[in-house]
């Protein structure tokens, strides 16, 4: 039985066309004598036959760019713009004009803070300089620094 | 061995490793087909399989550096997305034990069924039947025999270097084509006599 089993590997391996010339002569050899082997190659055939008429699908016309997408996200230098970085930069920002606003509402004055302007905003905003710091901000990108510098033509009192 | 010599793909290559985009490119124009195929019939389920072509790509461009030709290009392609869906396939069968210790037996029966053949519109409804039947089989086939008949019988790669993708011998991937040839052999004779096939060997 092991002995079969060995001649439909070989079988295989022939169909393909991956014996070397002695090996093929021994299965063409043993295939004129085994009816069996003779019907197994026909089947094995067949399926073989049938593999190649499956079609291929298409890639999607969008994997391309998908892909250098990727590779350009991956490539990106720390500190290259993300939403996830930028989202504590724009509430600075926010609560600097919201105080800028309020400052000029009320002539310029010395008055104080309205309620509605929450604590920690008026803290950030008169703490600009801690801000600056961009290891603490968690801000390296040249961008930041411009916007940074805006905040700074903004006037913030401190 | 230096196959930069007959080897237009393995150039390329190397241009990539030295950051030339260009080169990538044309790799990817040739072989994105390829790649799409065969993730999808190793992992039997081909709305996934654009997914990992595309981790396998971005796996290429980013190893194409340590890249050295002693390998044709197709044989180091097809180990990074070997590697790359047996790991897939790991994670997954680890996150379906994980989910089916909730479930009850249906669900689990339910979680555990492969893809069956993939609706395509094109395929006529003896193709879609034929495709069902060599996707089943597929099913039934170890990781190694499935990387093994993918390669050989759809990409048209030779024995050697199959063997050399997987790591393994020319006489192991004999054995690993020879079973999944005959698994599938069993599973379309049943499709086209209407029976169930069997797992034993013809």
């Amino acid at each position: 039985m092991s002995n079969e089993k060995n001649w439909q590997r070989e079988l295989t391996a022939y169909i393909d066309g991956e014996l070397s010339d002695a090996e093929r002569a021994e299965v063409e050899a043993q295939l004129a004598v085994d009816p069996k082997l003779k019907a197994l190659e026909a089947r094995l055939r067949q399926t073989v036959a049938l593999m190649k008429a499956l079609p291929a699908p298409a890639p999607s016309t969008q994997l391309k760019a998908q892909v250098w997408r990727q590779l350009e996200a991956d490539a990106a230098p720390p500190g290259f713009f993300s939403w996830q970085r930028a989202v504590p930069l724009f509430a600075v920002a926010a609560a600097a004009l919201l105080v800028f606003v309020v400052r000029g509402r009320l002539g310029g004055q010395d008055e104080a803070v309205p309620a509605f302007v929450e604590d920690d905003q008026v803290l950030l905003a008169q703490n600009m300089d801690v801000v600056e710091d961009l290891d603490l901000a968690g801000l390296a990108a040249l961008e930041d620094l411009e916007v940074i510098e805006q905040l700074r033509e903004l006037e913030v009192p401190r | 061995m230096d196959v930069l010599a007959d080897d237009d793909d393995a150039r390329l290559l190397v241009a990539v490793g030295r950051g030339d985009k260009a080169a990538f490119s044309a790799l990817f124009d040739r072989h994105q087909a390829g790649v799409v195929r065969f993730c999808g019939r190793f992992v039997n389920n081909t709305a996934r399989a654009e997914e990992l072509a595309q981790d396998v790509f971005i796996k290429l461009y980013k190893s194409a550096g340590r890249y050295s030709p002693d390998a044709k290009f197709k044989t180091f392609l097809y180990r990074v997305a070997t590697n790359h869906c047996l790991n897939e396939l790991r994670r997954f069968d680890e996150k379906r034990q994980q989910e089916a210790k909730g479930m009850t037996g249906d669900e689990q029966d339910a979680a555990l069924d492969v893809e069956v053949a993939p609706d395509s519109p094109e395929l006529s409804l003896e193709g879609k039947q034929l495709e069902a039947a060599v996707t089943a089989a597929m099913a039934q086939m170890s990781a190694r025999e499935r990387a093994a008949f993918t390669m050989c019988r759809f990409e048209g790669m030779a024995y050697r270097d199959i063997a050399q993708a997987l790591e393994s011998t020319e006489s192991a991937v004999k054995s690993l084509i020879h079973r999944a040839t005959v698994t599938v052999m069993k599973h379309v004779e049943a499709w086209q006599q209407g029976v169930s096939p069997t797992r034993s060997l013809a």
